[in-house]
C-alpha cells in the first residue's frame, strides 16, 4: 500500500469549512517545509528487531477480546457474566476518555441487566409467596362451618394442603390462585366442575368465590390438571373425604 | 485475500491463543512504524525503541482493534502517540561533543564529518536544527491537529484512513490537517524571524 505521498492543495478539498485561497497557499508551504524537514528514512533497521519485539511479548499475557462483554463472549459462565457487569458500569461511570456512544451502550447493558434480574425476582417473589398461601392470609371463604377438611389437615389456616392437592408445592402461579375455580383438582376428585379447592380446603362452597385475593393455595396448578372445567357450582364442591379413594372401601 | 481480512485472521488466530502469529504483523509493519517514529525522533535506536514499545502495546489492546481498517494504520497511531510523547519528554537541545563520539553512528553530525569528506559541516548543522524545530514545532501543535499532521506527514497514512482511525468524517479530518498546517506556518515564521 503507497502512502498518499506528497501534500497537494487539494487535499483541502471537501474541508468542513471553506478555505480562502491565500490560507491554501499558507498551509502548501507550511506541508512542503515539514516535508523537506523530515530525516532520511533509514535504509535499515536492526536485523534482530523482530525478535526482540518477540521476545517482549511472549511475556505478556495472551490478549483477549476487548469491551465489557469481551470475556463473557470469549468464556460464557456466571464469572465472566458477572464480571462483564462490572466491567460495563465502570464503563459507563468513566467520563474520562469514553465516547458517549460506548458509555451508552455499557449504561444500557447494566440497566437491561438490572430490568431482567427485578422482573425474574419479583416473579419469584410473588411466585413463592402465592406457594406459600401469603396473599390469602385472612382468606376470605373460609366458611367455618363448611370447612371440610379433607383428610389431611383440616385446619382452616392449612391453605394449602399438600397432601390433597395434586402438587401443592409446585405452583407458584399467582394468577392461578385468584382463579380458584381452575384450579388443580387433585386427581382424585372427580368433580370437575368443582371446587377450586382441591380438598383440603376448605370451604368448597365458600370457596368457589373466586376472589383474587383468595389464593388458596392450591394453586399449585398441576398443569396437567389444570382443568378450567371450573368451578361449577360451588356447592358441589365434592367434600375431599368424598372423594373416592382406594383404600376407602365402602365397607 | 484483502489486507484488511488478512490482518483479522492473524489478529483472530493471536486472540486464540497463537502468539507467534504476531511475527507476521511485526515482519510487515515494521519497517512503516520504524520510519514514522524516526522521523518524530530524529534517531534510528530511540526509534526502534518505540517501535518496540508500539508492538507491545498493539499487542497487548488487540483485542479492541475492530478491523474497520488496515492493522498498519492502528498501529502507526500507536507508533505516532508513543513517538511524540518521547519528543515531548527528552530534551529539546542535544549538545554534540567534536571529541565524542567517533563510532561511526550515523546519527552524529560530527561523525559523519569524519567519515564523510565532502559533506559541508554547516549545512549539516543547519539541516539538523531545522529538523529539530521543525519535530518539536509538530509535537508543540494541540490535539487533534497534531494527531492529523502526524498521522498524515509522519506515518503517511492517508485522509481516508486517519478519517476512520479517529472516527472524524473526512471533512473535519481535513479541515484539522489544513488548520495545524496553518499553525506550523505560523510556527515556522516566528522561527525565522
Amino acid at each position: 500500500m503507497t502512502g498518499p505521498g506528497s501534500y497537494r492543495p487539494s487535499e483541502a478539498d471537501g474541508a468542513d469549512t471553506t478555505i480562502p485561497d491565500s490560507e491554501l497557499a499558507q498551509a502548501y508551504a507550511a506541508a512542503r517545509l515539514l516535508e523537506r524537514a523530515m530525516p532520511a528514512d533509514p535504509m535499515t533497521r536492526s536485523g534482530d528487531f523482530v525478535d526482540r519485539v518477540m521476545a517482549a511479548v511472549a511475556a505478556e499475557p495472551t490478549p483477549r477480546a476487548a469491551g465489557f462483554l469481551g470475556a463473557f463472549t470469549a468464556n460464557p459462565g456466571p464469572v465472566t457474566f458477572l464480571a462483564s457487569i462490572r466491567s460495563a458500569w465502570r464503563t459507563a461511570a468513566d467520563a474520562a476518555g469514553r465516547p458517549v456512544r460506548i458509555r451508552a451502550t455499557a449504561m444500557a447493558y447494566v440497566l437491561a441487566v438490572l430490568v431482567a434480574a427485578v422482573s425474574l425476582t419479583g416473579v419469584a417473589a410473588i411466585g413463592t409467596a402465592g406457594a406459600l398461601g401469603w396473599f390469602q392470609r385472612d382468606g376470605s371463604p373460609e366458611p367455618s362451618g363448611l370447612v371440610t377438611s379433607p383428610v389431611p389437615s383440616s385446619s382452616p389456616s392449612d391453605q394449602v394442603t399438600p397432601s390433597g392437592s395434586p402438587e401443592p408445592s409446585e405452583s407458584a402461579e399467582p394468577s392461578e390462585s385468584a382463579e380458584p375455580s381452575e384450579s388443580s383438582e387433585p386427581p382424585g376428585s372427580s368433580e370437575p366442575g368443582d371446587t377450586p379447592g382441591p380438598t383440603s380446603s376448605r370451604a368448597p362452597g365458600a370457596t368457589s368465590s373466586p376472589e383474587p385475593s383468595d389464593d388458596h393455595g392450591e394453586s399449585p396448578s398441576p398443569s396437567s390438571s389444570d382443568d378450567s372445567g371450573g368451578s361449577g357450582s360451588p356447592s358441589n364442591t365434592p367434600r375431599p373425604s368424598d372423594t373416592p379413594k382406594p383404600s376407602e372401601t365402602p365397607h | 485475500m484483502e489486507p484488511h481480512a488478512d490482518d483479522a485472521a492473524v489478529v483472530e488466530a493471536i486472540l486464540a491463543g497463537d502468539a507467534d502469529a504476531f511475527r507476521t504483523l511485526v515482519d510487515r509493519e515494521a519497517a512503516a512504524v520504524i520510519r514514522a517514529c524516526h522521523r518524530i525522533l530524529g534517531d534510528l535506536g530511540e526509534a526502534e525503541d518505540v517501535a518496540q514499545e508500539a508492538f507491545v502495546t498493539a499487542y497487548r489492546s488487540l483485542g479492541s482493534w475492530r478491523a474497520e481498517g488496515p492493522f498498519g494504520a492502528w498501529l502507526s497511531r500507536i507508533a505516532v502517540r508513543l513517538a511524540i510523547r518521547q519528543a515531548t519528554r527528552r530534551r529539546t537541545v542535544a549538545w554534540v561533543s567534536p571529541g565524542a563520539g567517533g563510532d561511526g553512528s550515523s546519527d552524529d553530525p560530527v561523525a559523519r564529518l569524519r567519515s564523510d569528506g565532502s559533506a559541508d559541516p554547516e549545512g549539516l548543522m543547519l539541516r539538523g536544527e531545522r529538523q529539530l524545530a521543525v519535530r518539536n514545532a509538530v509535537a508543540a501543535l494541540d490535539e487533534p491537529y497534531r494527531e492529523v499532521v502526524a498521522l498524515r506527514f509522519f506515518a503517511e497514512r492517508s485522509l481516508d484512513e486517519i478519517a476512520t482511525l479517529t472516527g472524524r468524517p473526512l471533512g473535519t479530518v481535513k479541515t484539522h490537517l489544513h488548520r495545524g498546517l496553518i499553525r506550523l506556518r505560523g510556527q515556522f515564521a516566528e522561527g525565522e524571524s
